[in-house]
């Protein structure tokens, strides 16, 4: 086949090239991106969404209080996630974790086939087009696990496109496309803002270029259609308040993995960190035209949220980082061509088995386990149901999603619901795991009789020093201490 | 007046000269100076002032260590000593003023070669001005009398003396840098990013002129650099000893500077706002640096910028001169060749106010004191002297190098030497200061007497219930407890 292309004459290559390379790549890279995000659902909080979801679809209305936690039983919560995490429930009652996690790997997929048709309205040539799409799928993949902020880089995908393509049919009407997808966004993550953000960058950026404010005005519009939509949720007008409440939460800024910033010593930032790199690279090398204004507001919004804020990462993945293709455009400065060859193809096609092949073996029920056995006390919990001990429990604030789901019967203590918990009951908590405040007043208070915890945390050390618990079981991953007058095991 | 009044404008123009606008470069760069004249605060300025004593008075480079007793007398790799046997130098002269302002100095010389390196890419003075003034706010901070300045001062050396082979190709400009090096690798372990900037102005060099030849002077300067480089106390195991550190674990986990910037904190604010700046002035203004070099520097700088804070200085050597030659490009008409006398005047008043109020606020024996208790245990380290408490003592990791210094009579536990104390060991001291371990096995291998904690740990928790050990001392910040009664 290798020679036969060969032989074949220039014209004749360009034509097939023509007539297959629109849709090769991005089916290539969207393809990736489902295969890629076809892993173990590990994130911290999949348990209690799922959990909610069940209830969801046992009682057909979202919960408002807590049952799920006896430290916060009965207190009012706001469930804003609840249409994603009713879809997750259902998912996985079919189906079970790959349920969840195949729709997942489609919508990994679909937002990568998004930004590719973003780019491609922006007239990227549809090798620049794949490459901007392909940065944009490498900062995503860290992010791409189960859970409801995947919703966000699909939303602002899907408004990336549509705003295009409205702007170059000078057909506004597109826009009213995005009333529904607002209103599902509003009721699936707290990223729903975003979709304002980017009506205002697009607005502002109208109105730049034109030097008239008037061009900004269906821009304004639009925003506050989407603000609109925006307050039917169970929470109303107060999701707003909710939501910007979250982002002030000292605990959430303290100590919680997505609002902290991005730590370049982690291969997970490192395509972030790559994209940055290119991007001052080729910026500094072009000169033929200043960027669109929307599109150097979206560079510098994405790279400084991004650089801010692990959480904006996904934004700059679909906002920012798909720049790149036109920055590189500009530097090549002439259309390039995909010449499809038969080695291609094998190339194309070896990566995808080789994908598959990974995924398959990451998704086998023992591989799966081991995947969570690492991140989870699956043994400690084990050890706690077989000797019947009982709580309250005292549980890592990382764990308690997963308790939830492995050990429904037991109310944690803490999870990953902080806007729930409050930033004083996050502090004393944290006070008491990192050895800052006793941790006898907090037991007592709440009766504690079971403590699951890292083995190498500064509150296992005192307890173990402490006469009245005994460490009753202990492995890489987790201790378990009981009281020592009723110490099992 | 009424005769001003009635002159006609070119009159009033001969009668008030301007002033050219160099005096802002000079006005930056005397700024730059006078806003680091503030206490060294730097947890290791202790053990490299006494290490530099030693070396005064002995004229030896220690090779063992002198300073704990943990490690008393094993090998310790002593690789800055030329900066030590400064500072120490200046200190017997003008005590801890003599420090403050070398750094003062430092800073100021940074910043005046940039402003000349700026000069020579043929940047008008107001906006050489303009880019040096951005490279003083991301050193502010940063600049504090410790051996790692020495990469501002270096790094702009280099950049100058490339700059100007590279305008008047007078190669003999070159055979500064194995001169340059030589100091550089004596100071500070920073100095492979000598050899590097050889590196990427020679790969410059080749892709500019698509010529192997271009490399030649480069490759020349940069082996001659390496070679200087190798004239150390360690000799070529400084490369392994430079590289090793810079891959333990417990730096990049205990030791800030090894950390990546935390952008939401407002001391990296500087540094976020000139990375953006370079990513929004070439998109926005279609502007970008003259040259490959600058092109290939922004790209190392930024890459290393965002690795590890240790890279600030160099970012900012790098970074800010060329917004400078950007903002040039996208505003040409607003290179001023002169400023009115009034500019210049009120120039010197912030300058004349920056030389009185930054020393009076900072450097005045109480206001150095109040600053330095800040961090430290100073009153703690006066209750010992004043009860002539005996060791051996525990401290935590970040108190060492200050005891080193503040606390002579006594060798520490541990402190910042983290390459010569070794991984474990330094986790392990952290991990007893936070409470994941537990201390009391340690009291009793090293037969401790005395243990200086900071109140805000856990440790000062774990001694307060721990049996036979007693608070002898406690203040805001720190307490002192001792074995029995030995303090009442």
């Amino acid at each position: 086949m290798s020679t036969l292309a060969l032989t074949e004459p220039r014209a004749q290559q360009t034509v097939a090239a023509l007539r297959v390379g629109p849709w090769l790549l991005p089916a290539f890279v969207s393809t990736v991106a489902g295969l890629v995000s076809l892993r173990p659902a590990l994130d911290p909080d999949f348990g209690w969404h799922l959990r909610a979801g069940e209830a969801i679809l046992q009682n057909h209305s979202p919960s408002r209080t807590d049952v799920f936690s006896y430290t916060m039983a009965g207190r009012s919560w706001a469930d804003f996630e609840w249409l994603w995490e009713a879809g997750l429930a259902a998912l996985h009652r079919s189906m079970g974790n790959l349920g969840p996690i195949t729709a997942n790997a489609l919508l990994s997929a679909s937002i990568v086939l998004l930004v590719y048709g973003y780019l491609r309205a922006r007239a990227a040539g549809s090798v620049f087009a794949a490459f901007g799409t392909l940065a944009a799928l490498l900062n995503l993949v860290p992010y791409a696990d189960v859970r409801p902020g995947m919703a966000g880089p699909f939303f602002l995908g899907l408004f990336l496109l549509v705003f295009e393509l409205a702007r170059q049919s000078g057909n506004r009407r597109w826009l009213l496309l995005l009333i529904p997808a607002q209103l599902v966004w509003a009721n699936t993550h707290g990223s729903y803002l975003q979709g304002v953000l980017l009506c205002a960058a697009y607005g502002l950026g109208s109105a730049w270029d034109q030097k008239r404010w008037k061009a900004a005005w269906h821009w304004v519009g639009l925003g506050c259609a989407l603000i609109g939509i925006s307050l039917l949720n169970p929470l109303g007008p107060g999701l707003l308040g909710f939501t910007l409440g979250a982002s002030r939460m000292a605990w959430n800024r303290d100590h919680n993995g997505e609002w902290l910033a991005p730590n370049f010593h982690q291969p997970a930032f490192w395509p972030l960190l790559c994209t940055l790199l290119l991007l001052v690279a080729l910026l500094t090398v072009r000169r033929e035209r200043s960027l669109p204004k929307v599109q150097l507001l979206l560079l510098i919004g994405g790279s400084l949220g991004a650089l801010q804020s692990t959480q904006f990462v996904p934004f700059f993945a679909v906002a920012a980082a798909p720049i790149l293709a036109h920055v590189l455009e500009s530097v090549v400065g002439q259309p390039v061509t995909l010449r499809l060859k038969p080695a291609h193809g094998v190339g194309f096609g070896t990566v995808l088995a080789l994908l598959l092949l990974i995924a398959g073996r990451g998704l086998q029920p023992a591989a799966y386990q081991a995947a969570i056995e690492k991140e989870y006390p699956t043994a400690a919990l084990a050890y706690i149901q077989s000797h019947e001990l009982a709580g309250p429990i005292f549980n890592e604030f990382d764990w308690g999603s997963y308790m939830m789901s492995a050990l429904p019967d037991v109310p944690v203590f803490v999870d990953g619901r902080t806007e729930m918990y409050g930033d004083s009951f996050l502090q004393t908590y944290m006070d008491v795991m990192t050895g800052h405040a006793p941790a006898k007043p907090l037991f007592d208070a709440y009766g504690i009789r079971l403590v699951l915890i890292r083995p190498d945390s500064a509150l296992a050390n005192e307890l173990r020093q402490d006469p009245s618990w005994s460490e009753s079981y202990r492995d890489e991953v987790a201790s378990v201490f009981v009281p020592a007058s009723g110490a099992g095991g | 007046m009424i005769l001003s009044l009635t002159l006609p404008r070119s009159s009033r123009s001969l009668a008030v000269p301007r002033v050219p606008a160099g005096a802002l470069g000079l006005f930056m760069c005397l700024a730059g100076a006078l806003a680091v004249l503030r206490p060294p605060l730097d947890p290791d300025l202790g053990w490299h002032l006494r290490t530099g004593q030693i070396i005064l008075a002995s004229h030896r480079i220690p090779t063992t260590d002198p300073f704990s007793y943990t490690k008393l007398g094993a090998p310790w790799v002593e690789h800055e000593w030329l900066w030590q046997a400064g500072v120490a130098a200046l200190h017997a002269i003008a005590g801890n003023l003599g420090i403050v302002l070398g750094n003062g100095a430092t800073v100021g010389a940074s910043l005046a070669l940039l402003y000349l390196q700026l000069r020579l890419r043929h940047v008008a003075p107001v906006f050489a001005a303009a880019g040096i003034g951005v490279a003083l706010i991301d050193l502010a901070v940063y600049a504090e009398a410790r051996p790692a300045e020495v990469v501002a001062l270096f790094s702009a050396l280099f950049l100058y003396i490339f700059e100007r082979y590279r305008c008047h190709r007078d190669w003999r400009w070159l055979l500064a840098v194995p001169a340059g090096e030589l100091v550089w690798a004596n100071c500070h372990g920073s100095f492979l990013l000598g050899l590097l900037l050889c590196a990427v102005y020679g790969l410059a060099a080749l892709w500019e002129t698509r010529r192997w030849a271009a490399l030649i002077p480069w490759a020349l300067t940069g082996l001659g650099a390496a070679v200087a480089s190798v004239v150390n106390p360690l000799g070529i195991n400084l490369y392994r000893f430079t590289l090793a550190a810079s891959q333990l674990s417990v730096n990049r986990r205990l030791v800030n500077e090894w950390r990546p910037p935390d952008f939401r904190s407002a001391e990296f604010a500087p540094i976020l706002v000139t990375l953006l700046l370079l990513l929004a002035l070439p998109a926005f203004l279609r502007v970008a640096p003259r040259g490959r070099a600058p092109q290939m520097l922004l790209v190392v700088g930024a890459l290393a910028v965002l690795q590890s804070q240790q890279f600030i200085l160099f970012f900012a050597v790098i970074a800010a001169p060329i917004i400078g030659e950007l903002l040039e490009q996208a505003w040409p008409r607003a290179a001023l060749a002169t400023i009115s006398r009034v500019s210049a005047g009120a120039l010197g008043l912030v300058l004349a106010g920056l030389a009185l109020v930054g020393p009076a606020a900072h450097l005045t024996p109480a206001a150095y004191r109040q600053t330095l208790a800040q961090g430290y245990p100073v009153d703690a380290v006066d209750f010992i002297e004043r009860h002539e408490l005996q060791g051996p003592m525990w401290n935590g990791f970040d108190w060492g190098g200050f005891l080193i210094g503040a606390l002579p009579r006594l060798p520490v536990f541990v402190d910042g030497r983290t390459e010569m104390y070794g991984e474990t060991f330094e986790a392990d001291a952290v991990d007893m200061e936070t409470g994941v371990k537990p201390i009391a096995p340690v009291l009793d291998e090293y037969g401790i007497k005395l243990v200086l904690v900071d109140v805000h740990t856990n440790l000062a928790d774990e001694m307060t219930d721990l049996p036979g050990w007693h608070e002898a001392y406690r203040d805001s910040l720190a307490a002192v407890f001792t074995r029995g009664d030995e303090a009442s």
